[in-house]
């Protein structure tokens, strides 16, 4: 069976990172399922989806690939999400990348009126469900959520955050049960998020499909950096806030300075001003000489030979919004040792790719460091260890078959009567 | 309500001591004890002659001003039980009127919880419905082919 498949995603140019893995996961999902891209009607894919090796497209089996009158076989039909409810019973399954921002207001409503599989990319939503947009003289859709989820004192706690006597607990409250109500089935790319969403809805199918990357082998960047060539060179990457803990990396990178002069430390990113302010701290650890800053890195490929310029990646997160980490994983990609806090999805990489240490255990992380940039042959057989395990596990043909395999058993599933 | 989670203790206790909330409580309790008012007790602290002058001010009062104050003060706390009376049947009332809104409120809660489960209930019976619907075609059509066959 062929699996007719409604697929509801930001897509470039949304600069989110769901709608980078939607663009490298659709080409292979389209080889295994008649795929339609349900789009953003304020902000139209850039990108002109295809389906290259696809066999299914000589057979027009798609119900919307005729109506629609596509001129090129191998291209995706889309259609705007507000036409979507036309056409939403042609479908046997729709698929809403779901993550907490946004990106992803435009589908939010048709999300809880045609409910579907939802593929959860962050457990917390809370952010997402604060910044919606209400209509006046109604309930607030923050007021509504923390309603349903926590009751009557829910509501009070909205009532008190929205006349800003307290502010919101971002990561205490995952604003999450009223997606998780209404939907069919729910995939994560953690078994962590999924104990946690089985906690609340046992009821409910709940799969884990990896996140996606490829392994990547690219040039490195040091010409550019005002080190010595043979520099070991530590690197966080990402937008700096407050919860990447780099003060806590820094600060152990100090630590270790005086006795590995050679050693340096690379951002790959730009800081929130409003929550890190970096120019003190270098100030603080003297260390401005030997930590430098690429800024906001817009171009993938150089991003990655970023990555490929460091020895040693070091991934803190504290708290965790039940994420998975693109760049802890574009780290294992790219054949880097990777540090990350033994907590959550991180705590599912394998120990034999990763060094895993306590949350906030300052000690841990500089001993973790002390042992990388000691141990040249260690960091080289972690790489290499991370490497394969993203070629084994992570590749999006591997996740598109994964995709097919599981969304094909929810469907005849929930086509079961009971 | 049958799916809710509660808070978490520190946000439970941040919804239970607003300033607001506890300040209006402490005005409330403390009206209820300082409506009556009691006629002050005069005391003189000079050594040796306080008594003294305590009772001739006690004489001079009664002499001087206790039937006007005394009418007074009757008239005031008159208008403050009348008031306190008037305040704690208002509050009586706010009190029934929000146990109402909160039976109304975690009745919506309920019916939200309720809809959200209909709405998935809804799906997964339109979809079931829509597959019966393609198996009930198939058939038909394989009827068709058959009776096509035989004539």
């Amino acid at each position: 069976m062929t699996l007719n498949l409604a697929y509801v995603s930001p897509l470039p140019p949304a600069t989110t990172g769901i709608a980078d893995y939607s663009a490298d996961l659709i080409p292979h999902l389209a080889t295994h399922t008649n795929l339609t891209l349900i789009t953003n009607p304020q902000l139209p894919p850039t990108l002109s989806f295809r389906a290259p090796f696809n066999p299914l497209d000589t057979q027009t089996t798609s119900p919307l690939k005729q109506e629609l009158n596509e001129v090129e076989k191998s291209t995706i039909p889309q259609i705007p999400i507000d036409h979507y409810p036309n056409h939403h019973q042609k479908f046997d399954l729709t698929l809403y990348q779901m993550g907490n921002s946004l990106h992803h207001q435009f589908m939010y409503p048709y999300l809880l009126r045609y409910p579907g599989v939802i593929m959860l990319h962050d457990y917390i939503l809370h952010h997402f469900i604060h910044a919606l947009n209400h209509t006046p003289n109604s309930p607030t859709p923050y007021a509504q959520t923390l309603g349903h989820a926590h009751g009557r004192p829910g509501l009070t706690l909205a009532n008190q955050i929205l006349n800003q006597q307290s502010s919101p607990p971002w990561f205490d409250l995952p604003l999450n049960q009223h997606l998780i109500d209404t939907s069919l089935a729910l995939l994560t790319h953690s078994h962590y998020t999924a104990n946690l969403l089985r906690a609340h809805r046992p009821d409910r199918p709940i799969h884990v499909i990896p996140q996606l990357m490829s392994p990547t082998d690219a040039p490195h960047l040091r010409a550019k950096l005002p080190w010595p060539v043979d520099a070991t060179i530590i690197a966080s990457a990402g937008q700096v806030t407050r919860n990447k803990q780099l003060d806590r990396a820094l600060r152990a990178f100090a630590r270790l300075r005086p006795q590995h002069p050679n050693l340096y430390y690379l951002i790959i990113g730009a800081p929130n001003p409003q929550e890190f302010d970096l120019d003190p701290l270098l100030t603080e650890l003297k260390i401005h000489d030997a930590v430098h800053l690429t800024g906001y890195v817009p171009d993938l490929n150089t991003f990655i030979r970023w990555f490929h310029t460091a020895d040693i990646i070091v991934n803190l997160r504290y708290p965790t919004a039940g994420e998975t980490s693109a760049t802890a994983l574009r780290a294992l990609a790219a054949a880097r040792p990777l540090i990350v806090y033994d907590h959550g999805w991180y705590s599912e990489l394998p120990a034999t790719t990763t060094l895993k240490i306590p949350p906030q255990d300052d000690e841990a992380l500089y001993q973790a460091l002390h042992t990388l940039v000691t141990n040249p042959q260690q960091r080289r057989a972690l790489g290499r260890a991370g490497q394969t395990h993203i070629h084994n596990h992570h590749q999006p043909a591997t996740i598109a078959h994964q995709y097919t395999t599981t969304l094909t058993t929810l469907y005849h599933h929930l086509t079961t009567p009971t | 309500m049958k799916n809710t989670k509660p808070l978490p203790p520190n946000l439970q206790q941040q919804i239970d001591t607003t300033p607001a909330t506890t300040d209006a409580h402490t005005k409330y309790q403390q009206l209820q004890s300082s409506w009556d008012i009691t006629e002050p007790t005069l005391v003189s602290h000079t050594p040796l002659l306080g008594p003294l002058i305590t009772r001739f001010r006690q004489v001079w009062l009664n002499i001087a001003t206790r039937w006007y104050l005394q009418a007074l003060r009757q008239q005031q706390i008159e208008f403050n039980s009348l008031t306190v009376q008037q305040i704690n049947h208002h509050h009586h009332q706010l009190n029934q009127h929000q146990d109402h809104l909160k039976h109304a409120l975690d009745w919506l809660v309920t019916q939200s919880q309720h809809n959200h489960d209909h709405t998935h209930d809804l799906a997964q019976i339109r979809l079931q419905l829509r597959n019966l619907n393609q198996r009930l075609d198939h058939l038909e059509s394989l009827i068709d082919q058959h009776q096509a066959d035989k004539s």
